[in-house]
């Protein structure tokens, strides 16, 4: 792996994470237009797959993004992406922290919150859409998501096995 | 660090909170939210519900993974900076290597037939979740004008229009937030004294669920 790609993987990733306000759920369709779109690293579908996968392994989910630098440059892609993974949000705190804002019901706080929220909850809808539209090419697979959605929102069925059903409903090839 | 006889609570010290931020975060199956909540409210009662609901709602706030910066702000009120370090290398020193056992899977036996239908299966649901989620979000909106039309303005920018977020993030963040502050403060929910380590915690009168 040369040092100006690793350099530029932080320096991206960095920047990502710096604007993942809402968590780094909230910028997905800007890494997949980095990692699919831009570079070439992996196609819509294997995005997919790896979406799925850091979803179902015991661990948070923003290690996706380490899964991505491992497949793209190794170890230090992981490492790399990682450390920048953590550092705006380490500043922010500090910062917060510093000007006595760390109390989550001072106005400060109150501000950025009610502030931000809408768009915390715009940046998730836009995922959420463009994940969606991913799977347009095969009409069973909107009908698969539109159903889990019905089914998690009216039910209190566990998430992980409607996971399990669904990836058991891909090897019987049902979906 | 010696625990008192008297007190049911363990004193908490960086370690601690390392240790706690690990043992959720290694089995945080599908989000560490639910698993940080579990252990930190139900389980080991340092913080309340409603407590938590606004550690989380602040970790939400900063970029970047939010329960790796609630754990920054909640180590920090329990054990200054110290704590936050704790928390914050709890939460993904240990996943870390989880992760890359599971690329290496991918890179070995994701082309693999029968992998390879499960993973996609099983993205077909992901997405479902992801659409859940953000209703859920959507409902928990407050129906005020100007909170709709940011939200819509965000979705229609980035999710139609595909626009990069640095630029909606510069131009409707510090928008936002300036509109949000000249409404003025909220009633008090948390207790003022949040920096001094193992402080009173039982004084925000909230019912726990």
């Amino acid at each position: 792996v040369k040092t100006e790609d690793l350099f530029g993987l932080f320096w991206h990733f960095l920047l990502l994470s710096a604007i993942g306000v809402g968590g780094m759920h909230s910028v997905i369709p800007d890494i997949q237009r980095y990692v699919v779109e831009q570079n070439g690293w992996f196609t819509p579908r294997q995005f997919g797959e790896i979406y799925a996968l850091a979803q179902v392994i015991p661990g948070p989910n923003v290690m996706l993004n380490t899964m991505i630098g491992w497949l793209v440059a190794g170890w230090q892609g992981a490492a790399v992406i990682t450390i920048a993974l953590f550092i705006p949000g380490s500043i922010m705190a500090a910062v917060l922290i510093r000007m006595g804002v760390n109390n989550p019901n001072s106005r400060g706080a109150h501000s950025l919150r009610r502030g931000l929220a809408p768009l915390i909850i715009g940046l998730s809808a836009s995922t959420a859409w463009i994940m969606f539209s991913t799977l347009s090419v095969h009409w069973h697979w909107m009908a698969g998501a539109l159903l889990t959605a019905f089914l998690v929102t009216r039910t209190r069925l566990n998430p992980l096995w409607l996971i399990g059903l669904g990836a058991l409903a891909g090897m019987t090839g049902l979906v | 660090m010696s625990e008192s006889q008297l007190s049911p609570r363990p004193v908490i010290t960086p370690w601690l909170l390392y240790r706690t931020f690990t043992r959720f975060s290694v089995i945080g199956f599908g989000g560490t939210i639910f698993w940080a909540r579990r252990m930190l409210v139900d389980e080991l009662k340092w913080v309340s519900e409603a407590e938590f609901a606004e550690y989380y709602a602040l970790g939400q706030i900063l970029p970047g993974a939010n329960v790796f910066n609630m754990g920054l702000v909640l180590g920090h009120r329990y054990c200054g900076w110290r704590g936050s370090v704790g928390a914050g290398l709890g939460f993904f020193s240990i996943p870390m290597f989880t992760i890359c056992a599971a690329a290496v899977f991918y890179q070995h036996f994701g082309a693999h037939p029968l992998v390879n239908k499960a993973l996609t299966g099983m993205f077909v649901v992901v997405v479902g979740l992801t659409i859940a989620n953000a209703l859920k979000m959507a409902k928990g909106l407050p129906r005020r004008a100007r909170a709709i039309f940011f939200g819509l303005l965000t979705f229609l920018a980035i999710g139609a229009l595909r626009l990069p977020l640095l630029w909606i993030m510069v131009a409707l963040g510090p928008l936002g937030i300036l509109l949000a502050w000249r409404e003025g403060a909220p009633a008090s929910t948390v207790p003022a004294e949040t920096s001094t380590a193992n402080a009173d915690r039982s004084s925000s009168g909230e019912p726990r669920a």
